[in-house]
């Protein structure tokens, strides 16, 4: 059985930013990840952007409000991601 | 044309600042500050306004001039959280607030900028007063909040030495990708422009594709920036940032691979620029080539060696009330000719993100809690943005995790805290007590070096070869002798434990092999035949099921696709083998 998106961007999250402490499932898809919930931060986010666009091949916007819409939890990230590469599916994703 | 003035270089029709929020002049800068001063209380001896702006630049300009038309100084916390701006808003000599948020509290920006009254303009130059026009907090590496006061001479003398060295003159256009709160950024996106007849970018554009669009849109002509934005501008193509001359980047280690790819894409040398919120800028270099330059002393600093190999500065821009020269944490190497090579931090003072932290000071917050009974801290080098990152163990092991981070969290700003805190039976320590960092670092699964056990291995051959039934790997690896991942427990006599072979060794060919394996689910006949000992050369032999091939073995339940049979041979001996079953294995 293949790993959802969710689960997959729940991986991604802990390994891009070394959340050694932290086990993906533990990631809550709808809570806020930066701040309050895991407490990320703006370099987090840079991080992230990097490892989604190395790994699905997609791109932050050029407008900042946007990211911080995708940014804010599990649940915007994979809707981010889906807008961008047209499919519901993960692993199989090329980038682009 | 004053030397201390500001807008000296502008012309009343100049832009001063442009944006998505639409242009402003020099002329309108002069006449919004000076709306924004008469809305001010009257000025007292070292009266300050706190500045709390996030957002809009152009605001921030305003409010800086008005502040300082008054009679007052301007006062900047150390960051935007709730607390840090309440405490220094408890301070006596803090009058005001002038801000950006939404907090409902009276003297907004927005508002006062959206209804200027019929009142004269500043006249242009601007001149500050003399004595102190700001205090910079900062959130302090022990944790309480430090005060840096800072002269005209300090800031405006810097703001212009920064113009000369980087030919920052009327035409240019600064776009900042750090927020205009911190020194840094307040001296190059704001005052720089201010005092050169530039202008700047209203907005702080953060992810590299919004940093691209601001460039390009406005043909920006310097980038203000740091380390971890440069990493995510270099993976960006080639064009938007075509416009620029210069890109500055500061408050920490700019890696080689990073300059270097930023370099490649873009066709530009970052400058960077080495200096602290009390001395202010120190020096400068260009990553044009590798190794990194020397570190060039900006015109009017004096360096000079201190005890201990430390760098001790001397300059207009030392804050009011350093001594002279002032002696730096960093230790560095002199050349006779002033330049300069940093070898470290003297005071265990390390820089996460920007920002210094005092790693026996936050060790001492987790020890004050009642049931940790001893900590440690220690600093390693993170391959991401962040420069270096912390880890911390507290002990004993039921001591309470969460309360100890909540605990730094008091007292340290949150970007710093340990990426990781650990409940140990004990801190590894000689009899002493002196730490011992290898072993600390030990408890997180890394090497004395900081890194990953087992990173850093190369591949002396590396082939894979896909077969109707199977697909079979082979990788030829020659052992380091200083590998982290021996075992040093076995004075002299180093060896690769069972359990490093399958994690350190094994793991990282299959995963090279066969990227599509998931979690290990289970190993099988696992051997242990022969010792691995530094600077074997071995052969490790993979094998697995191919996708087109039969469906599944004899038991019928697993796809062979998810099996892995593993041998590890030196000159021909069997040194270990078995079978590993990984998770959600997909056809490769």
């Amino acid at each position: 059985m293949p790993k959802s998106l969710e689960e997959e961007l729940k991986h991604l999250i802990v390994d891009a930013l070394a959340l050694e402490d932290v086990e993906p499932a533990e990631i809550e898809t709808d809570a806020p990840l930066f701040v309050e919930g895991l407490g990320l931060d703006s370099i987090d986010a840079l991080e992230l952007a990097l490892a989604l666009q190395e790994k699905f091949g997609v791109v932050t916007s050029p407008d900042d409000e946007r990211n911080r819409e995708f940014f804010y939890s599990v649940k915007t990230l994979a809707e981010f991601v889906r807008a961008q590469t047209g499919s519901a599916a993960g692993a199989a994703i090329d980038p682009a | 044309m004053s030397e201390q003035g500001l807008l000296g270089h502008h012309t009343n029709e100049m832009p001063v600042a442009f944006g998505a929020a639409g242009s402003k002049s020099a002329g309108e800068l002069l006449r919004d500050a000076a709306c924004i001063a008469r809305a001010l209380p009257e000025p007292s001896p070292g009266s300050h306004v706190l500045l709390v702006c996030g957002g809009d630049r152009y605001a921030m300009a305003a409010a800086w001039l008005g502040i300082l038309a008054r009679g007052h100084a301007v006062a900047l916390p150390p960051n935007l959280r709730r607390e840090s701006i309440f405490a220094v808003q408890a301070r006596p000599e803090t009058v005001a607030l002038l801000h950006d948020t939404d907090s409902g509290a009276p003297l907004r920006l927005a508002d006062l900028l959206a209804r200027p009254d019929a009142g004269p303009p500043l006249e242009a130059p601007f001149v500050a007063r003399p004595g102190i026009i700001a205090t910079v907090f900062t959130s302090g590496t022990t944790g309480p909040m430090l005060a840096a006061p800072k002269t005209a001479a300090n800031l405006l003398g810097e703001a212009r030495a920064l113009a000369r060295t980087f030919g920052i003159g009327p035409g240019d256009r600064v776009v900042g990708s750090v927020p205009p709160a911190h020194i840094y950024g307040l001296l190059f996106t704001i005052l720089l422009p201010l005092v050169a007849g530039a202008a700047f970018a209203r907005e702080t554009p953060h992810h590299a594709e919004a940093i691209a669009h601001c460039v390009e849109r406005d043909e920006a002509t310097l980038l203000v920036t740091v380390p971890v934005q440069l990493r995510a501008l270099a993976s960006l193509r080639a064009g938007p940032l075509a416009s620029l001359r210069a890109v500055v980047s500061s408050t920490g280690p700019l890696p080689d691979p990073v300059a270097r790819a930023f370099r490649e894409r873009h066709g530009l040398a970052v400058r960077e620029v080495f200096g602290s919120t009390e001395t202010g800028g120190i020096a400068h270099r260009e990553r044009s080539a590798e190794p990194p330059p020397a570190w060039c002393p900006f015109e009017g600093v004096k360096v000079a060696l201190a005890e201990g190999g430390r760098l001790a500065v001397d300059s207009a821009y030392l804050e009011a009330g350093l001594a002279r020269p002032f002696v730096t944490g960093d230790v560095v190497e002199l050349q006779p000719d002033g330049r300069f090579t940093h070898l470290g931090r003297a005071d265990g003072i390390v820089k996460i993100g920007g920002r210094r932290v005092a790693i026996e000071a936050m060790e001492e917050v987790l020890r004050r809690r009642p049931d940790v009974a001893d900590a440690a801290v220690v600093a390693v080098a993170a391959e991401t943005g962040r420069g270096q990152q912390l880890l911390a163990a507290v002990a004993p092991a039921d001591c309470d995790r969460a309360a100890a981070r909540a605990a730094l969290l008091e007292h340290f700003d949150p970007s710093t805290l340990p990426r990781r805190l650990l409940a140990v039976d004990a801190i590894p320590r000689e009899e002493n007590g002196k730490l011992q960092r290898a072993r600390v670092l030990r408890l997180f699964g890394l090497g004395a070096t900081g890194r990953p056990i087992g990173q850093g291995l190369d591949l002396a051959a590396f082939e894979v070869e896909r077969g109707a039934e199977k697909i079979r790997a082979r990788a030829e690896i020659r052992l380091p002798a200083d590998w982290d991942a021996f075992d040093g427990h076995f004075d002299g006599h180093p060896v690769l434990a069972g359990a490093l072979q399958l994690k350190e060794l094994l793991l990282p060919v299959a995963r090279r092999a066969f990227p599509d394996l998931g979690d290990v689910r289970a190993l099988a006949r696992v051997k242990f035949a022969a010792r691995i000992v530094p600077e074997d050369a071995l052969t490790i032999s993979l094998e697995r099921g191919a996708a087109g091939g039969a469906s599944a073995d004899a038991d019928g339940e697993r796809p062979s696709t998810r099996r892995m049979r593993f041998e590890i041979h030196r000159a021909g001996e069997l040194c270990s083998s078995g079978q590993l079953e990984f998770d959600a294995a997909e056809p490769a």
